[in-house]
């Protein structure tokens, strides 16, 4: 096998494993603009997952199962946004708590689908032939799954308010001074429920992406701490989309990569390291969490080498994340 | 309520507004007539629901009664959008704006359309905007972000932002509260020229001078009722209002009345103190750097006396910030000394200082200077836990008994409020000049041999202004150096022996009012001479001449 067949093959399966990863941390995104944590996440994708496996097997169509998978993101989203910007609950225990909610109950609902080890249909794959000769996309361009254009034109979606429209300015407001939002006429409420309901659905169509895509079927535990990427995706894209969904599809390939490295013959001082041992898996697991954080710690030294230089350099996180917001608190500061 | 003014063509009227927060009657039944195309002054201490009031009236909260009425009909403000509907812009003193968007971005910020933001969108507002500085000499450039521009330039567009919205009726919440004098000249120019141009501006401040030289009319609040409505200035003085913020505390101790010179802000001078001797703080040509890595402080030099008060003039942003954080340890120095009673502290923690005898009044009082979400009693602690009369059961508790005693005994001299003392409210409740003084009083009860207070009455009313002074002068007469730092040059030339003017992070002059026991180098001067001649010093007329030119 050549180096090109290995590095295309590797891209072709690592960017379709992006896919989830990207619709997730984009409804991520969404949330944190607006100054909502979404902790809920992983809970979230699961539920959906296991929607739209289950909605799949009963309609025999896996487009139901997206609709299904997006309806039950967007009944999470309405219950968490309740919670965290109706009630102003802490915003890091409703999520968590909704999330381990959520797996719990995917897990319950799904065992009868485990058991019945029934095949559900996929979502459509794409072919276009024409396009193979591509240097190292081809096998990616000429044949994925349908979830991939859908990614992409979320992601484009997604840059465009952000960058281009009014409801994206009016979100960053809302994410990076609720109060001066609402002085400006902005309604903090409607504005951060609106986020987190459409962030909340992607997370119920990434859990569709997976079970109907992806990694086809219904496991229990399917989605193996892609949320928790996904989450960590959105600060490593330091809040930009367009960042995010390249660290999206840069860690799909980082964790497609213990399994086609298993058929190659590595040089010999890797193939002794601890690369090729049984726990390389995890390794590679552990990575994108050390890229974060290194992103991280890289940012804070930029920072302050900026400091030399004339304009200020602030934070990417937005300034109001994770604060509830409550007009008449406004008077004790 | 007087009614006397109804004939007026009212464009706002205020009817018996009442608003309650919790633990504070806001707003008492206050009411308020403004005239079509006046500058309407709203006056009165911190907490006399000034704010609160305007706040109403910029539909930020309902109130729990009362009557809004804009050109004589009766409306509701559910909303700041639904002020802003019936042409209502409030410029706040903590400014509304999204630091990390443009000036267009932020200009555009809760209108309702275009929802599509295309580059033209941008230009024509760019183009709009600066149509409209142009016109009313508000210059800012549209294309920066505003996490890059200077308080006074962050204000002007707040203005422009309601220009830009076309309001007619402009309510600014203590605008020249976070300017330098200059700005401040500036400001009260754009003001006139929106006057000018019909519009109707509602001023809140504290500042009375400002008030007279700006509005048509004023309003007193006193404690969330209107005391005095609509007064033409032309039928009143500064003493007269003065006493009426006051209230039944007498003008006269208050000292609101009877300084020609030093107007408005009222303060007294006490006389003064025995002679000081021994510097307790002597720095010599410090450097220190700023937080854009730039030199904030080049070279500066300064001595202070047991028992004297050192002011510090200028304006912001000339090594201020950087002087107070090198003096309490919280950032290196570059090179130079800084000695405290004769020994350099320069190797010294923050708590180390504090033991050599430090205390400090920071210039944020709700970041700094307090932990908001902590009771009174808690932030009185703050510094004093370690005492060892706290503690109780062999030093392993502390003493609840001796606590309460111990804060009654901090904040005896204050005479807070009794509410206050009974219900112990978190720190960040209080209004700026209750916390202020509690602040002080926590940090004199250290018995310091330096304090350092910076803008210690920044934002304060005359009442709580006027106890601040008092704490300051008794800390003095006990042989406390201290350190001010002011932008007010009057205050600065009431309160200190000898001021320095402080510019790009060096102290180019000095001088000693007639009170103090000169050091040779400073020349002895009457407050208007002193005002004079730092005014001139700070604005760069003065070079750094070592021979006084004012006696």
């Amino acid at each position: 096998m050549t180096v090109r067949v290995f590095l295309e093959n590797l891209l072709a399966a690592g960017v379709l494993r992006g896919v989830p990863l990207l619709f997730a941390a984009l409804g991520e995104l969404w949330a944190e603009r607006s100054g909502v944590l979404c902790l809920s996440i992983e809970g979230t994708l699961l539920l959906g997952a296991l929607a739209g496996y289950a909605a799949t097997l009963a309609t025999a169509s896996p487009f139901m199962g997206l609709l299904c998978a997006l309806a039950v993101g967007l009944i999470c989203g309405l219950l968490h946004a309740a919670l965290v910007v109706g009630l102003r609950v802490d915003q890091v225990i409703a999520g968590l708590g909704l999330s381990f909610v959520a797996s719990g109950l995917a897990s319950m609902l799904g065992t009868p689908l485990v058991e019945a080890r029934k095949v559900a249909a996929q979502l459509p794959v794409i072919a276009l032939p024409s396009l193979s000769a591509v240097p190292l996309l081809g096998p990616l361009l000429s044949q994925h799954s349908i979830v991939l254009e859908l990614a992409l034109s979320v992601w484009l979606i997604t840059a465009l308010v952000f960058s281009r429209t009014r409801l994206g300015l009016d979100l960053t407001a809302v994410g990076e001074n609720p109060s001066a939002a609402d002085a400006m006429g902005l309604s903090v409420l409607r504005l951060r429920v609106l986020a987190v309901v459409i962030g909340s659905g992607l997370f119920g169509i990434a859990g569709a992406s997976l079970s109907l895509a992806v990694s086809p079927g219904w496991v229990e535990g399917l989605s193996a701490g892609q949320g928790f990427i996904a989450l960590v995706l959105v600060i490593f894209g330091r809040f930009r989309p367009s960042r995010v969904a390249l660290g999206a599809f840069l860690f799909g390939v980082i964790r497609r990569l213990p399994l086609d490295l298993q058929g190659v013959t590595l040089p010999d001082f890797i193939e002794r390291s601890f690369l090729r041992g049984p726990g390389s898996t995890y390794v590679l697991d552990m990575l994108p969490y050390v890229m974060t954080m290194a992103v991280l710690a890289l940012q804070t030294v930029r920072v302050r080498r900026a400091q030399s230089e004339t304009t200020l350099r602030l934070d990417d996180a937005p300034w109001a994340l994770g604060r509830p917001y409550h007009r008449a608190a406004r008077h004790e500061r | 309520m007087s009614t006397g003014s109804l004939e007026v063509d009212l464009a706002v009227e205020l009817r018996d507004i009442a608003k309650r927060f919790p633990g504070v009657q806001a707003c008492d039944r206050a009411s308020l007539q403004v005239a079509r195309g006046e500058v309407h002054a709203v006056v009165g201490e911190n907490g006399a629901g000034k704010s609160t009031l305007l706040s109403i009236l910029g539909g930020l909260y309902a109130p729990d009664s009362g009557q809004i009425f804009l050109d004589g009909r009766a409306v509701r403000l559910r909303s700041p959008r639904d002020a802003a509907d019936h042409g209502i812009a409030m410029v706040h003193q903590h400014f509304s704006l999204i630091p990390k968007l443009g000036v267009v971005e932020n200009v555009l910020l809760g209108q309702a359309r275009p929802w599509w933001l295309s580059r033209r969108v941008y230009a024509e507002l760019a183009e709009r905007l600066a149509q409209l500085s142009a016109q009313h000499g508000l210059p800012v450039d549209p294309r920066r972000r505003v996490a890059d521009l200077s308080v006074a330039e962050q204000q002007r567009v707040e203005i422009l932002k309601a220009l830009y919205r076309d309001a007619r009726i402009l309510i600014l919440d203590e605008p020249t509260a976070v300017l330098s004098p200059a700005e401040a000249e500036q400001l009260r120019q754009v003001l006139c020229s929106l006057r000018a141009a019909g519009r109707t501006l509602i001023y809140v401040s504290h500042k009375l001078d400002e008030v007279f030289a700006l509005a048509d009319r004023v309003t007193v609040l006193r404690q969330g009722r209107s005391v005095r409505m609509a007064v033409p200035v032309a039928e009143t003085d500064q003493g007269t209002i003065a006493a009426e913020i006051l209230g039944e505390r007498s003008p006269d101790t208050a000292g609101a009345a009877g300084h020609p010179e030093r107007s408005g802000t009222a303060l007294t001078v006490d006389s003064p103190p025995d002679r000081p001797v021994s510097p307790v703080l002597r720095i010599v040509d410090l450097h220190a750097s700023g937080p854009l890595g730039s030199e904030a402080l080049r070279g500066l030099s300064l001595q202070i006396a047991a028992g004297e008060i050192y002011g510090v003039a200028g304006v912001t942003g000339n090594g201020q910030r950087e002087l107070c954080d090198v003096l309490c340890g919280l950032r290196p120095l570059r090179s130079g000394s800084v000695e405290m009673n004769g020994h350099s502290v320069a190797s010294l923690s923050a708590a180390q200082r504090r033991k050599q005898g430090l205390a400090s009044i920071p210039e944020d009082r709700y970041a700094q200077g307090c932990a908001a979400s902590l009771s009174v009693a808690d932030n009185v602690l703050l510094t004093h836990s370690d005492r060892p009369d706290l503690a109780g059961c062999c030093g392993l508790l502390v003493s609840p008994k001796a606590i309460r005693a111990f804060v009654q005994r901090v904040l005896s001299p204050l005479q807070l409020p009794e509410s206050i003392v009974a219900q112990d409210p978190p720190a960040g409740s209080l209004s700026g000049g209750t916390l202020q003084k509690l602040i002080l009083a926590r940090e004199l009860a250290h018995r310091p041999t330096l304090l350092l207070a910076a803008y210690p009455c920044r934002g304060l009313d005359i009442g709580a202004m006027q106890t601040v002074h008092r704490l300051l002068f008794e800390a003095r007469d006990q042989g406390c150096a201290i350190l001010v730092m002011s932008e007010q040059l009057d205050e600065l030339v009431a309160l200190c022996d000898r001021v320095g003017a402080l510019v790009r992070g060096r102290i180019v002059g000095e001088v000693a009012l007639t009170w103090s026991a000169a050091t040779p180098a400073a020349p002895l001067c009457t407050p208007p001479a002193a005002m004079t001649r730092l005014g001139r010093l700070i604005s760069g007329l003065a070079a750094q001449d070592p021979k006084p030119e004012a006696r």
